[in-house]
């Protein structure tokens, strides 16, 4: 019994000590990353969405569920484009990715922000040379042809859920915009 | 003095925790994709076994031994959280490629081990010469096995290209590529090792 008690105080002071230390850490290292996290997002921004079309964005919240960017041309109140995240289980993770899309649907540039899949093979959806086949594509025609969209080879299931996130939140987007 | 320098080196050679100990194979066949992030794991688990080592052999005197286990995992998990947090404030790159492999620092079983079997019967100085040693022999193992998979298997070293025109080999990027080039180097290694006693 004396040995119980004794073991639960010290197990109780290591772990005292333990989240001191990191309730610590935690705090010094707060800020810096919300800074890390909001730099990120910015250049993300700045990616997807050229400055040509919009370069002030707007951060608008649909039901409060998804979020997305309502992109303005300096002090004009016409919307120009939109900035949206697309998400869809890939095959061994959720790819998640921001898209920047023209009034009309144009895709403006496309980055991944979040995925894990296949190192070599469905982790290459982040190479430039996959996204680059994004730019300048209508979203309503999004698919995976000789013509349009080339697969990556052994990914067929990554590049399929890549694209089909995009146009499902793309397409979804253009025929809710006027409610 | 010659007894540190023992402690340091048989962590690089006669006790490496990937080649000899055979030592947390599971961060190492998922970071040895590419040089970089072999490198940044490394460094990682080194400063944590550092840290993890020198708090536990010191306190190794009042940690009763029924209760040693929960006491390490704590004292670990809060190195790894501190390195995690500190990553992801001045390296978000990369601890985005790390991604949940540094949280898994607390269950690699090199950390663990360590404590065990080393630091809490040791002094400090020996152990965090110990914990350099592990964590830079388990650093060179990454490198070694990186090298070999990101050449073959995309055809770039550290990110850059190296040999063009060539297919990469996506075997050796994969899963099952890491096995044949873990063990393949272990035989070479256990082959040169070998020999250089029986001379």
């Amino acid at each position: 019994m004396k040995n119980i008690l004794r073991f639960a105080f010290i197990l109780f002071l290591v772990n005292l000590i333990a989240a001191s230390v990191l309730a610590g850490t935690y705090n010094l290292t707060k800020s810096r990353i919300e800074e890390q996290e909001r730099l990120a997002q910015e250049q993300a921004l700045k990616q997807v969405m050229p400055e040509e079309i919009g370069d002030r964005l707007e951060l608008a919240a649909k039901d409060g569920a998804a979020k997305y960017w309502k992109v303005f041309k300096q002090d004009s109140a016409q919307v120009r484009g939109y900035v949206f995240i697309a998400k869809r289980y890939g095959y061994s993770s959720v790819i998640e990715t921001m898209v920047g899309m023209k009034k009309d649907g144009t895709i403006t540039g496309i980055k991944v922000l979040s995925q894990n899949e296949t190192p070599g093979l469905g982790a290459k959806i982040t190479e430039p040379y996959f996204i680059k086949q994004f730019v300048n594509r209508d979203i309503n025609a999004l698919e995976l042809s000789k013509n349009n969209i080339h697969a990556i080879t052994g990914a067929t299931i990554s590049s399929r859920a890549i694209l089909g996130s995009i146009k499902f939140s793309g397409t979804e987007m253009l025929n809710n915009k006027n409610e | 003095m010659k007894k540190l320098f023992k402690e340091f080196f048989k962590g690089i050679g006669s006790e490496n925790p990937t080649f000899r100990l055979i030592l947390g194979l599971c961060p190492t066949l998922a970071v040895s994709t590419s040089v970089i992030n072999g490198i940044g794991m490394g460094a990682a688990a080194t400063f944590v076994l550092i840290g993890s080592n020198m708090i536990i052999s010191l306190v190794r005197r009042f940690i009763p031994d029924e209760i040693r286990i929960p006491c390490f995992i704590v004292i670990i998990a809060t190195f790894v959280t501190i390195v995690e947090l500190t990553m992801k404030a001045y390296a978000p790159e990369l601890s985005k490629a790390l991604g949940i492999f540094v949280p898994l620092i607390v269950v690699n079983c090199i950390v663990l081990g360590r404590a065990e079997a080393f630091a809490c019967k040791q002094g400090v100085l020996a152990s965090i010469m110990d914990a350099l040693g592990m964590g830079l022999g388990f650093t060179l193992a990454l490198v070694l096995i990186s090298v070999v998979r990101e050449l073959l298997g995309s055809g770039t070293l550290a990110g850059f290209l190296i040999i063009k025109n060539f297919e990469p080999v996506l075997y050796i990027a994969l899963a099952p590529g890491a096995l044949l080039v873990i063990g393949l180097l272990i035989g070479g290694i256990n082959y040169i090792s070998r020999k250089g006693r029986a001379a």
